[in-house]
């Protein structure tokens, strides 16, 4: 049984891996298929910083631990993506990220220790914003398994390695300067998030 | 060895100033052209009068001391993003260019006169002048074409800005530095009331 599990494991792997770009095709610094799908977010300036304003959360704040902040995450991401299948007319979803990103960095520069459920919401929330707006390039099962995998290994590996980086800064200085760029990400998408409300 | 570090410093600031005169007719089109990331960034370089009265905020803050020294620009941009979005929601805030200017002469004047109110007051002060800043940001801000790309270049402009007047700031250790620093708010001041004038 063990052996048969495997083996669709990675037949699922190697289906998802060696199709060609179709399903992805989106070009991403030069990428295409799923290490584009990967790199999505980042060229997605929403996406991107409601993902810097989760991390700079994550590893700001003690609780709860790291391996619940991505769990949380991911959970979400995929909870929002199952969301765009059902509501895909849903018209506020666009400015969900930067919602996000200005609640987690709002969060951020304000600085005090929250309580674990609160910083797991927000992260949450912003995991749930970003598979909201995960749209695949094309109508197919691959093409949702790319953006989707592709969204989340992005996301989980931002939060993992800039949570982990953020916790070694002991200093006042370094922990002010991660509220700093917390005011300036929150900063921003509230800006942008005027602009669109206000249209 | 003392001579060739001081070489070196040399060498790196000239190369800097080359770099930095050099950047305005390399960069010149982009900035007036689509709006983005670097044009955002651009903006408050451009003015100034925001030039001034940022560097003082970050003067002030280093004469103020912890919190301040920290707090300050983590208000500044939250008050200058809901004064932008004033701007943008189209909402008229009166005297915006002299409320501007007037910043830099009354912040130009705390670091000349070493003042330090209590933190609740400077913060009010600050965030007050941060709601002219960022409406005249705001206002400009749905001309162009990727408005997030925009808000964080010129976001990330003005606090850089708060920094660079906290690193010359933390000159105030040296007694010497503490006059450089008040001379400095001085200068502002004055050019706040040139910009006033203007």
């Amino acid at each position: 049984v063990t052996f048969r599990r495997n083996l669709l494991g990675a037949a699922c792997a190697a289906a998802i891996l060696l199709t060609p770009a179709r399903a992805g095709a989106h070009e991403v610094f030069g990428l295409t298929g799923f290490p584009a799908s990967v790199l999505h977010p980042l060229i997605i300036i929403d996406h991107a910083l409601a993902i810097a304003a989760l991390s700079l959360l994550a590893g700001q704040q003690p609780l709860p631990g790291m391996a619940a902040k991505l769990v949380a995450l991911l959970l979400s991401m995929v909870l929002g993506f199952a969301a765009l299948l059902y509501l895909p007319t849903y018209t506020g979803a666009p400015l969900l990220p930067l919602v996000a990103a200005a609640l987690c960095g709002g969060l951020v520069a304000w600085g005090p220790a929250l309580p674990g459920w609160a910083c797991a919401l927000s992260i949450g929330l912003a995991g749930f914003a970003i598979g909201l707006n995960t749209i695949p390039e094309a109508g197919i099962l691959l093409a949702f398994l790319y953006a989707l995998g592709g969204a989340m290994i992005c996301a989980g590996t931002l939060l993992l390695v800039v949570g982990y980086a953020l916790r070694a800064l002991k200093r006042d200085w370094q922990r002010t300067g991660i509220r700093i760029v917390g005011s300036w990400i929150a900063a921003s998408a509230m800006l942008v998030l005027a602009l669109a409300l206000g249209r | 060895m003392k001579r060739d570090r001081s070489t070196r410093i040399m060498a790196a600031a000239t190369a800097a100033a080359f770099v930095v005169l050099g950047a305005e007719p390399v960069l010149a089109h982009e900035a007036h052209g689509a709006g983005g990331l670097i044009t955002g960034f651009l903006h408050p370089l451009s003015g100034p009068d925001h030039i001034a009265a940022m560097v003082a905020v970050g003067l002030w803050g280093a004469f103020l001391g912890a919190p301040a020294i920290w707090l300050l620009p983590i208000i500044f941009p939250l008050v200058m993003a809901f004064g932008g979005a004033l701007g943008v929601m189209g909402v008229a805030v009166p005297l915006v260019e002299t409320g501007i200017a007037a910043s830099a002469v009354v912040l130009g004047l705390m670091v000349a006169l070493a003042l330090k109110p209590p933190l609740w007051v400077a913060a009010i002060l600050v965030g007050a002048f941060a709601i002219f800043h960022g409406h005249a940001h705001g206002t400009e801000l749905p001309e162009f074409a990727t408005p997030l790309a925009y808000s964080i270049g010129f976001v990330v402009a003005t606090g850089l800005l708060h920094l660079a007047g906290i690193a010359l700031g933390l000159l105030v250790r040296w007694p010497y530095g503490t006059v450089a620093i008040r001379t400095g708010g001085a200068v502002i001041a004055l050019a706040g009331v040139v910009f006033l004038v203007r």
